[in-house]
């Protein structure tokens, strides 16, 4: 039906994933096999809900696709519902997505509570994070294949022929605004305690002789006021950049972690044949350190890949469509 | 397939364009309906018009014929009437004919055609015959030939053949 439709309609396709309190968005117009326009955006939450009505009103035929990078999901080498139940997984309590020589399976509970959640944005395609590395990579035996985002990191890693052995997701803590909005507040609680104080100061001037003294106290308490709200505001600033680093730090090295445990996890149960290679996927900025740590750790040689998650995400919807 | 959850149901068209789309299907079906009565209409009409036709033309037929009737008949009347006049005037010639017969003679037979006369009868003598029957008898015809045969009583049978002369 779709291929009768392509040739006369267009077909909106938009993809998104949230990013801090951020929706980061494409959208794609595609007609007849050719993209239109390709746009990206980055939305409130608010935006965002206008924006998916404006598309909807704008085109009936609009696809709203993202990712779910919730931990309880995998790949397994294998369709079969026995080979799940081999391997200990209860095929009741999960999707399985059957793919050409393995599948990729969800928890029912986690796409269940997604879907709620996101039930307002009508979303019609929930992807795997790790359809974003298969579909990307050249399958290389012995090497691991990661994927970086801002949210969370995946890993797959390949076995003959050529069917994912291991995998693996972890979810990144993104919880630096919250942690701003305490900061902010308990810096601000403080600086105004120095300002009760002064006005406590104030209360215990008992004597006042004449109104030229009242004045002169007033005019000492505006400045005082001035002077410490642009001190609080510049704190805030570099509180706010601190915590941002402290974060990304912290990331990077939750994901080193996850590395290392993914990879001493992968030895000592799913394979004796040793890595060769880490091949990064990755759509921000990757700091030449961060590397340089991971090679450090694991001693295994690493290349880059830079992404864009969203033309994925929009690749896949249109497959999903075409099929 | 690539997704978890399967694509919503989408629409072809948006809700305000259904409704256009509805109201201009059912002024479209009315329109068609309204084309097809009036179809059906018009194709019953001529075929009213066809059989009309065909009646006319029979009612011609039988006007034609009736005309021809009607001048058959009156060419009847007017035999009829030529008849009529003619029975007349032959009952008056007849009649005339019979008061011409003088008392003495009797007539057994007469003929009478369109030019002739013939009277067959008893006369007591061919004396009386001549002088009271040939005369008005030649009066009339062009032609009177008498024939008589005495009868054993001595009156005599006769034989009148008068003819009027053709005219050319």
């Amino acid at each position: 039906m779709y291929r009768l439709v392509k040739y006369f309609l267009k077909t909106t396709f938009i993809s998104f994933y949230q990013e801090k309190k951020q929706f980061i968005v494409q959208k794609r117009v595609v007609k007849n096999e050719n993209i239109l326009s390709q746009e990206e955006f980055k939305f409130e939450e608010n935006e965002f809900l206008t924006f998916i009505k404006s598309c909807f009103i704008e085109n009936t035929q609009t696809y709203i696709s993202t990712i779910i990078d919730t931990f309880n999901q995998g790949c397994v080498d294998s369709c079969s519902h026995s080979r799940y139940k081999e391997i200990g997984i209860n095929i009741e309590n999960i999707k399985i997505l059957c793919l050409k020589n393995y599948s990729i399976f969800i928890g029912l509970y986690e796409l269940n509570e997604f879907n709620k959640n996101m039930q307002q944005y009508k979303i019609d395609f929930v992807f795997s994070p790790y359809l974003l590395i298969d579909i990307n990579n050249k399958k290389t035996k012995n090497t691991l294949y990661l994927l970086i985002t801002k949210n969370f990191v995946a890993i797959i890693i390949y076995e003959k022929p050529l069917i994912p052995l291991y995998s693996n997701i972890y979810q990144l803590k993104v919880e630096i605004t919250n942690n701003n909005s305490q900061l902010e507040n308990s810096n601000t609680d403080e600086e105004l305690d120095g300002i009760d104080d002064d006005i406590d100061l104030i209360e215990d001037i008992e004597d006042l002789d004449d109104l030229d003294d009242l004045d002169e106290l007033n005019d000492n308490i505006d400045e005082n006021i001035d002077d410490e709200f642009g001190d609080i505001e510049d704190e805030t600033n570099n509180n706010k950049n601190i915590q941002e680093d402290m974060s990304e730090m912290k990331n990077e090295l939750d994901t080193i972690e996850f590395l290392k445990n993914s990879i001493k996890d992968y030895y000592e149960s799913y394979s004796d044949n040793f890595l060769d290679y880490i091949h990064i996927f990755h759509n921000g900025e990757i700091s030449d350190k961060f590397i340089q740590t991971i090679k450090d750790e694991t001693l295994l040689d690493i290349s880059l890949e830079k992404i864009n998650i969203l033309s994925i995400i929009n690749d896949l919807a249109l497959k999903e469509i075409d099929v | 397939m690539y997704s978890f959850t399967k694509a919503n149901k989408k629409p072809f068209f948006a809700e305000d364009t259904k409704l256009w789309l509805i109201f201009i299907f059912a002024i479209s079906a009315l329109m068609i309906f309204f084309s097809l009565f009036l179809l059906t209409k018009s194709y019953f009409y001529k075929n009213d018009i066809s059989e009309f036709k065909v009646q006319i033309s029979k009612n011609n037929k039988k006007i034609t014929d009736f005309s021809n009737k009607i001048i058959f008949i009156k060419k009847e009347k007017e035999l009829n009437t030529q008849i009529s006049v003619n029975n007349e005037l032959l009952k008056d010639g007849v009649k005339n004919l019979l008061d011409l017969i003088p008392d003495p003679i009797t007539l057994t037979n007469i003929k009478i055609s369109k030019n002739s006369l013939f009277i067959y009868g008893v006369t007591p003598s061919k004396e009386i015959y001549n002088v009271l029957l040939l005369p008005p008898l030649k009066s009339i015809f062009n032609i009177t030939i008498t024939n008589f045969y005495q009868m054993d009583n001595g009156w005599y049978k006769f034989e009148s053949i008068n003819k009027l002369k053709e005219e050319k």
